[in-house]
């Protein structure tokens, strides 16, 4: 709570000049924009991030805009040609921001439901289908694979480094995007693809229906709350980065995106994905949109 | 300055017309209202009857619709066969993933045409599938689903709109019944409140519609992560609306924005609201502005179960309402104006007549609050009127006396009860009207008599009422003075009381100075009335309070008004005295005080004699010794009693003796002659017999000598030769055999105890008998103490203890004269049959007749000990050599043969003897000859019972070292002794590695690196196996996170014993472990379950082995081949893969049943969809025949041996795939 604390009064005394020097500049001040991560419903995702939003106007004492993007793609589009100021991302799309727009800066790892900061991908089959990789490895026969999207940690970059590791080479994999992680699983599950890619938590409430767990990655970081530093300024950020790191347990309770908490980022968990976007590179274009 | 009484009262007359024309102005709102509100009612109800029957109309619209889904995808052969698969526990996993498949696509068609939901259940309510939420399923939902419940339980189509976990719909219920009449469940296909929305908007497009759900119902229900989809609605939080953002395509549009401001006025109306709440239709307006007028209209929606689970409301602009409002209006003010002109000429005509009731009313308020009774007579001397005070006093209501003769009625001169008790007597003439006839006033005490008959004493005060010079009547006063004669008695009771009583009182003033003593007073302190008068109390005092006590005494007497407690004074002749003394404060009406009043009782000799039985008692409370008992009792007695002699006698009838116990002699007679003594019952058997047959005590004195003495001559011994003057014998602890006798002797006459002193005697007595008494049965109970320690009590022989501390006796003895003893452990066979059958007591019995027997055969010096429950223990003592001392075992095993015969039964039980011989070649102790002894009856029990057995010392030695080992194995696992070694699993086509199995090993620090075959069977069976598996797990998944650090992922299998498996916390133990190691993923690890393990409770094991599965890892069959290889254990099994036993794999080469077992174990597999791993592969030539029957994974020496886990890493790496 101390620190909480300081870290919004260091926030305060940060952005009070600008705020003091006249109230015609503060108030012409633009507005900043946060750009929540899309999901298929815009109401929902509104919902999910209003109060986030909420706090981090607060936090910042400035005005902030939510705009909402169509998909993953409009949004890197928009980050990277500096529409958007603050924004939540999965770890491979905050890989790909950053090469177009090295001035974004991850503030905080959002936490999952347990706790943790990374979480893993699996891939899975029906449980009167493949019982185990290797049975397939090392040999060419065509393999169907559905996958969430393109952009997505546990698409093709996390299922084709998975099939890699078990000696399965994709050249004769026919994989499709499907959307979500559930439609994935229950894709697999109608017997419309062999194997399926997702994230685990997900995975695993389908087990009970015959989902099977064939293959786990290693520890993939989690989403991430990233910012445009040279919008925010360094001190801004670093002073925001702080109160996130710290808020307390009743602000956590007001959120619903960011509801578990927040962690410090931790740059050595993107070597493992940026060395599986580097693998997986080389076989997207034959995934099926 | 007042003002006239005309205006007040015209004002007041003006006041209450106004009043009369408001409320006849209201009473014409209210008529016109009343009409208006129905006339309102009636369009309301008119639209709230349209809603309810488009409603109806819609849900049967829907039905049709859905009964056509119902016959296409459900009652078709596919759907039927899955659904009768699921009947069955172990297949329903698989029936429900194939149903889920088959009819996916029909659900895609059913929700493209507005389905929400398509759930099948199981008959027991429990969901079997949801295909609009597939991975929730078997919950029971009878509880929560009215719908679920009736069409599993009447079996007959259900439908109705209902709320659910995932979300609310109009459901549509079928049970499912196969064509052999089965039950198989049900199905529900569930259509969004947006479909039937689009319906009712068709048939009433004016109207907004909205669901509202019920709040708590609804909450109660949903599955958490549900919970989010509703919100409160914003008119009331009772009621959740569904969906408010739209998160779901199939959620109703929103309502037209005019509508939000009246759901904001309906939350300001908190009636309206409660109305909504009790769930019956509903009607009202609302106005959105001052414009428009709109009628809300909510029906009950109700789901099969017939509860609420929520309100349809719909809401319309309705332009009837204005036009009502506006013909209330000017009916309203037309009727107003009416009335005034009436009020008007009704004022001026009633002003005037309040006049005459004023000066009415002012006469009667006199008379009632008059404090005497009063009635007015005429001249005829009957009552015109009589006041409240009067009827209440007589007990005649008003109407009871107007009219009536108050001589008549109610008055009570003694004259007048004289003369009519007279015979023939005329009742003499009313004093009272005589008095009044005169013109004179009458005032006189007299009594009156009350309706009830009572009497009471009056103070008649009445005078006549003269009109022009002529006598017209009286008004007569009269007062109770009953109560008042009364106290007069009370106070003279009150002197009486205080004159007489026994106990001293002192009337102080409020200075204390003494007002009044009576004569109680007198007689204790020797102070004369007239001589205390006027002064202080304080002259009674003795000196031996210090001041602060009455300075105590008056402070509490100050604030609390009264003071009790124990006191010493002095009498006038200057002795001291105790008293118990109640001072108490008496308070004027004023609440000051008038005076003090001091009862006091003179409590010395009680006070003496407490102070000698607390004496008493302290001394004995604490002794134990009979004689300091009674020298107590005898010294404080006598002091009390001033007594000249104080003894203690006991009685004794055995003995026909009379004996002195104590005496004790008062210091002031120094030569007087000890009594003390033992005489002949005879000498005092006249007064000994007295007191023994009337239990009471005895007085005699040398001039009034007690019959009972004089009877036998002994009271010449008494009175005469020993000069006793008067005596009092008191006899305590009285039993049959004799009695104590309490002997107090003066030499001077004294007169008899008083009540006081003979209870102090009775007392002292008392607790002279309870010391006495205590140390009779503290001796008696140490007795029985020792008795319970050493020996059994139903038997009598001795018992554990004794028998352990007489062989060590033994055993000594037998050392130091160099001979040779035996000890025999007997335990009788079908004992507890015979418990069972005949019961304890018959048990009992037969033991006790057992003991019997074998006590026959003992010789001198033998012992014969029970050890508890049928066993017995023999010492023999000096025996010869062990063949030679055979035959006293047999004849042991006769004795306890013989038949025993209870209650006509003839019972027979035999017993198993175990012996061993002392001195032994080690040394040995008393505990191990006995073990020694039972272990050797086990055997003997063992090998059929009804015989002997020889301890043997090989065998004996064997156990030990088995429960050495263990305890080495313990050890070596807190030391960290133990390793796991790898082997590696590979796929035998392309070698490539594909786990490993984890072995354990022992580091011995002196024997070096151990298998598991030289210690896990000294663990069998032990719960130190699952501590050492516990380890093993967890050793593993420390060296797969270990490797996955380094890049190496290699799942590794460790084998789990039966007794692990079955430990209750095994899972959570499991579960607890994988989250200590989060690098390593639940699928490295498998584990190896022994076949004939698995088969031990193949249901608890499935059970466990399923929870197994769920927490992500994989399972083998270990073994395999060497249990009953069932199929239908195999196929309940949930296991992965199947590990043949290397015993069939290492011969399979030239053995061809070994090879044959092996097809069929591989065929099996496969038929079983099971992986199928071989063990024990030792050459290239079983891995190609391996490979030729289908088997191709392998585990082996031709492979790999086990190897520590640093070298797997560089195996793996240096490792050629390639066909192993």
């Amino acid at each position: 709570m101390a620190r909480f604390a300081r870290a919004v009064t260091a926030l305060c005394f940060i952005l009070l000049p600008s705020a003091g020097s006249s109230a015609t500049e503060s108030t012409a001040e633009p507005a900043l924009v946060y750009a929540p991560l899309p999901l298929e419903n815009p109401s929902l995702t509104q919902a999910r991030n209003q109060p986030l939003a909420d706090l981090l106007a607060q936090l910042l004492q400035r005005p902030l805009e939510m705009r909402l993007y169509p998909d993953h793609a409009a949004l890197l589009d928009a980050i990277t040609g500096g529409a958007v100021d603050l924004t939540e991302l999965g770890p491979l799309p905050f890989l790909l921001a950053r090469e177009s727009m090295p001035h974004l800066q991850a503030l905080a790892t959002f936490r999952e439901a347990d706790g943790r900061t990374d979480y893993r991908c699996v891939l899975v089959a029906p449980v009167d289908g493949m019982r185990a990789l290797f049975q397939v490895a090392g040999h060419e026969q065509p393999l169907t694979l559905a996958l969430t999207r393109r952009e997505s940690t546990c698409g093709p970059t996390a299922s084709f480094w998975l099939l890699a590791e078990h000696g399965i080479i994709p050249t004769a994999v026919q994989a499709t995007y499907q959307g979500g992680h559930d439609e994935v699983a229950l894709a697999v599950l109608r017997e419309s693809f062999m194997l399926g890619g997702a994230k685990e938590t997900l995975a695993l409430n389908f087990h009970g229906l015959g989902l099977r767990v064939l293959a786990a990655s290693e520890p993939v970081p989690g989403f991430v709350l990233a910012a445009n530093t040279e919008r925010l300024g360094v001190e801004t950020f670093d002073a925001l980065q702080a109160a996130l790191l710290a808020l307390p347990e009743d602000q956590l309770a007001l959120l619903q995106n960011g509801r578990h908490g927040f962690a410090a980022f931790e740059r050595r968990l993107f070597e493992r994905i940026e060395a599986m976007r580097a693998f997986a590179a080389d076989w997207l274009d034959q995934v099926a949109p | 300055m007042t003002k006239a009484p005309a205006v007040l009262r015209r004002r007041r007359w003006g006041w209450a017309l106004a009043s009369a024309w408001l409320l006849a102005a209201l009473m014409a709102l209210g008529l016109f209202w009343v009409e208006h509100a129905k006339s309102v009612q009636a369009l309301l109800e008119r639209n709230l009857s349209t809603l309810a029957i488009s409603w109806q109309a819609i849900q049967a619209l829907q039905r049709n619709t859905v009964v056509t889904y119902f016959e296409e995808y459900v009652e078709q052969p596919r759907t039927m066969a899955l659904l009768q698969a699921a009947q069955d526990p172990a297949q329903i996993d698989a029936a429900r993933l194939q149903l889920f498949r088959h009819l996916s696509p029909a659900y895609a068609r059913m929700v493209e045409r507005g389905l929400r939901q398509f759930h099948f259940h199981r008959p027991n309510g429990d969901s079997f599938l949801r295909f609009h939420h597939p991975a929730r399923f078997g919950d029971n939902l009878l509880a929560v689903r009215a719908s679920i419940r009736i069409a599993n339980t009447e079996l007959e189509p259900v439908f109705g709109f209902e709320v659910g976990r995932v979300v609310s719909g109009y459901r549509s219920l079928f049970p499912i019944i196969d064509e052999q009449g089965r039950h198989l469940g049900s199905v529900e296909f569930s259509l969004p409140f947006k479909a039937l929305l689009e319906e009712l908007q068709a048939l009433m497009p004016r109207h907004a519609f909205q669901l509202l759900l019920h709040q708590q119902r609804q909450r109660d229900i949903l599955f958490d992560e549900q919970q989010g989809l509703y919100a409160a609605w914003p008119a009331s939080a009772a009621f959740l609306i569904e969906d408010p953002h739209r998160l779901r395509a199939d959620s109703p549009p929103p309502l037209p924005a005019a509508i939000e401001p009246l759901i904001a006025r309906l939350g300001e109306r908190p009636a309206l609201i409660e109305r909504l709440r009790q769930g019956q239709p509903q009607a009202f307006r609302l106005r959105a502005d001052h414009r428009h007028h709109y009628a809300v209209l909510a029906i009950p929606v109700r789901d099969p179960g017939d509860a609420e689970v929520g309100m349809l409301v719909a809401y319309v602009a309705e332009p009837g309402l204005s036009a009502l409002d506006r013909a209330l209006l000017v009916r309203v003010s037309g009727t107003w104006l009416a009335l005034l002109v009436v009020a008007l000429v009704l004022f001026f005509l009633l002003r005037a007549l309040d006049e005459k009731l004023s000066e009415r009313h002012r006469l009667k308020v006199i008379a009632d609050t008059l404090g005497q009774g009063l009635y007015l007579t005429d001249a005829e001397h009957r009552i015109v009127t009589a006041n409240p005070y009067a009827q209440d006093l007589l007990g005649y209501s008003d109407r009871d006396l107007v009219g009536q003769s108050p001589h008549e009625l109610f008055h009570h001169h003694e004259n007048k009860e004289s003369a009519g008790m007279a015979v023939g007597g005329t009742e003499p003439p009313c004093p009272i009207i005589q008095k009044l006839r005169a013109g004179q006033e009458y005032r006189k005490e007299t009594a009156f008599r009350r309706a009830d008959g009572d009497c009471f004493e009056v103070l008649v005060v009445a005078r006549p009422l003269m009109q022009n010079g002529s006598f017209a009547g009286a008004v007569t006063l009269f007062e109770n003075i009953h109560e008042r004669k009364q106290a007069e008695a009370r106070l003279q009771l009150a002197a009486s009381v205080f004159e007489h009583t026994h106990e001293g009182i002192v009337i102080t003033d409020a200075q204390a100075k003494i007002i009044d003593v009576n004569a109680a007073f007198t007689r204790i302190t020797g102070y004369p009335r007239e001589d205390v008068l006027g002064r202080n109390p304080h002259l009674l005092n003795s000196g031996r309070h210090p001041k602060a006590f009455y300075q105590q005494m008056w402070q509490i007497l100050q604030t609390q008004g009264r003071w009790s407690g124990e006191i010493w004074n002095r009498r006038q002749n200057g002795a001291e005295y105790a008293e118990l003394l109640t001072i108490s404060t008496v308070y004027d009406a004023a609440g000051q005080i008038q005076r003090y009043i001091a009862v006091f009782l003179d409590i010395s000799a009680q006070k003496k004699h407490r102070q000698a039985i607390d004496a008493i008692a302290q001394t004995i409370a604490a002794e134990y010794n009979v004689e300091s008992i009674l020298a107590t009792t005898c010294k404080h007695l006598g002091e009390a009693l001033g007594a000249d002699r104080a003894l203690v006698y006991e009685i004794d009838f055995k003995q026909q003796l009379i004996i002195g116990l104590h005496e004790w002699l008062n210091p002031a007679h120094p030569n007087m002659p000890s009594s003390i003594g033992r005489y002949p019952l005879a000498t005092f058997r006249s007064g000994v017999t007295y007191m023994r047959q009337q239990r009471t005590w005895l007085v005699s004195h040398a001039n009034a000598i007690h019959p009972a003495l004089s009877a036998d001559g002994s009271a010449a011994i008494l009175h005469e030769q020993m000069h006793i003057g008067s005596l009092f014998w008191y006899p305590f602890s009285v039993r049959e055999d004799g009695y104590h006798l309490l002997v107090f002797n003066w030499l001077t006459t004294q007169p008899v105890p008083d009540e006081n002193q003979l209870g102090f005697i009775t007392s002292a007595a008392g607790l002279a008998e309870l010391a006495l008494n205590k140390i009779r049965m503290l001796e008696q109970h140490q007795q029985q103490l020792q008795q319970i320690a050493h020996f059994d009590t139903l038997t009598g022989l001795p018992n554990r203890v004794l028998l352990i501390d007489r062989l060590r006796q033994a055993m000594a003895q037998t050392s130091r004269r160099g001979e040779r003893m035996a000890v025999v452990y007997l335990d009788l066979d079908g004992f507890k049959a015979v418990n069972d059958t005949h019961g304890h007591e018959v048990g009992d019995r037969l033991l006790v007749g057992v003991a019997k027997r074998l006590t026959g055969v003992l010789r001198e010096g033998d012992l014969l000990a029970r050890l508890g429950g049928d066993e017995f223990a023999v010492v023999f003592m000096d025996v010869p050599p062990l063949e030679a001392s055979l035959p006293l075992l047999q004849q042991l095993l006769l004795a306890a043969a013989e038949p025993h015969h209870e209650q006509g039964l003839q019972l027979q039980v035999s017993a198993s003897l175990g012996a061993c011989l002392y001195p032994q070649t080690e040394p040995v102790d008393a505990d191990q000859l006995l073990r020694q002894a039972d272990q050797a009856m086990y055997q003997a029990k063992l090998t059929g019972k009804n015989r002997y057995h020889l301890f043997d010392d090989a065998y004996d030695r064997q156990l030990r070292e088995r429960h050495e080992g263990r305890e080495c194995i313990r050890h070596a696992l807190a030391r960290q002794e133990f390793v796991l070694y790898y082997q590696p699993k590979v796929d035998m086509r392309d070698g490539r590695v594909i786990g490993a199995e984890a072995l354990i090993r022992w580091q011995h620090p002196e024997r070096g690196v151990l298998p598991p075959g030289v210690f896990l069977p000294l663990i069998a069976n032990d719960p130190l196996i699952v501590a050492l598996g516990d380890w093993v797990i967890e050793a593993a998944l420390a060296q797969v996170s270990a490797w996955r650090a380094t890049g190496l992922v290699l799942p590794v299998s460790v084998n789990v014993d039966a007794l692990q498996l079955a430990q209750a916390d095994f899972i959570a133990k499991l579960s607890a472990a994988l989250a200590r190691y989060p690098q390593a993923h639940p699928s490295d690890l498998e584990l190896e379950v022994l076949e004939t393990s698995a088969l031990e409770d193949i249901v608890a094991v499935t059970k466990t082995l399923r929870a197994v599965q769920a927490l992500g890892l994989s399972l083998a069959l270990d073994d395999f081949g060497t249990g009953y290889s069932s199929l239908s254990y195999l196929k309940r099994l949930p296991v992965e893969t199947i590990k043949i036993d290397q015993s069939f794999v290492r011969d399979m080469l030239d053995d061809p049943d070994d090879l044959a077992i092996l097809e069929g174990i591989i065929s099996l597999a496969a038929a079983f969809r099971r992986q199928v791993l071989a063990e024990g592969v030792e050459t290239a030539a079983h891995s190609k025949r391996l490979l030729q029957l289908g088997c191709s994974l392998g585990q082996g020496y031709a492979i790999a041996r086990p190897m520590p886990a640093d070298d797997i890493s560089s195996w793996c790496a240096t490792r050629r795939v390639g066909p192993a």
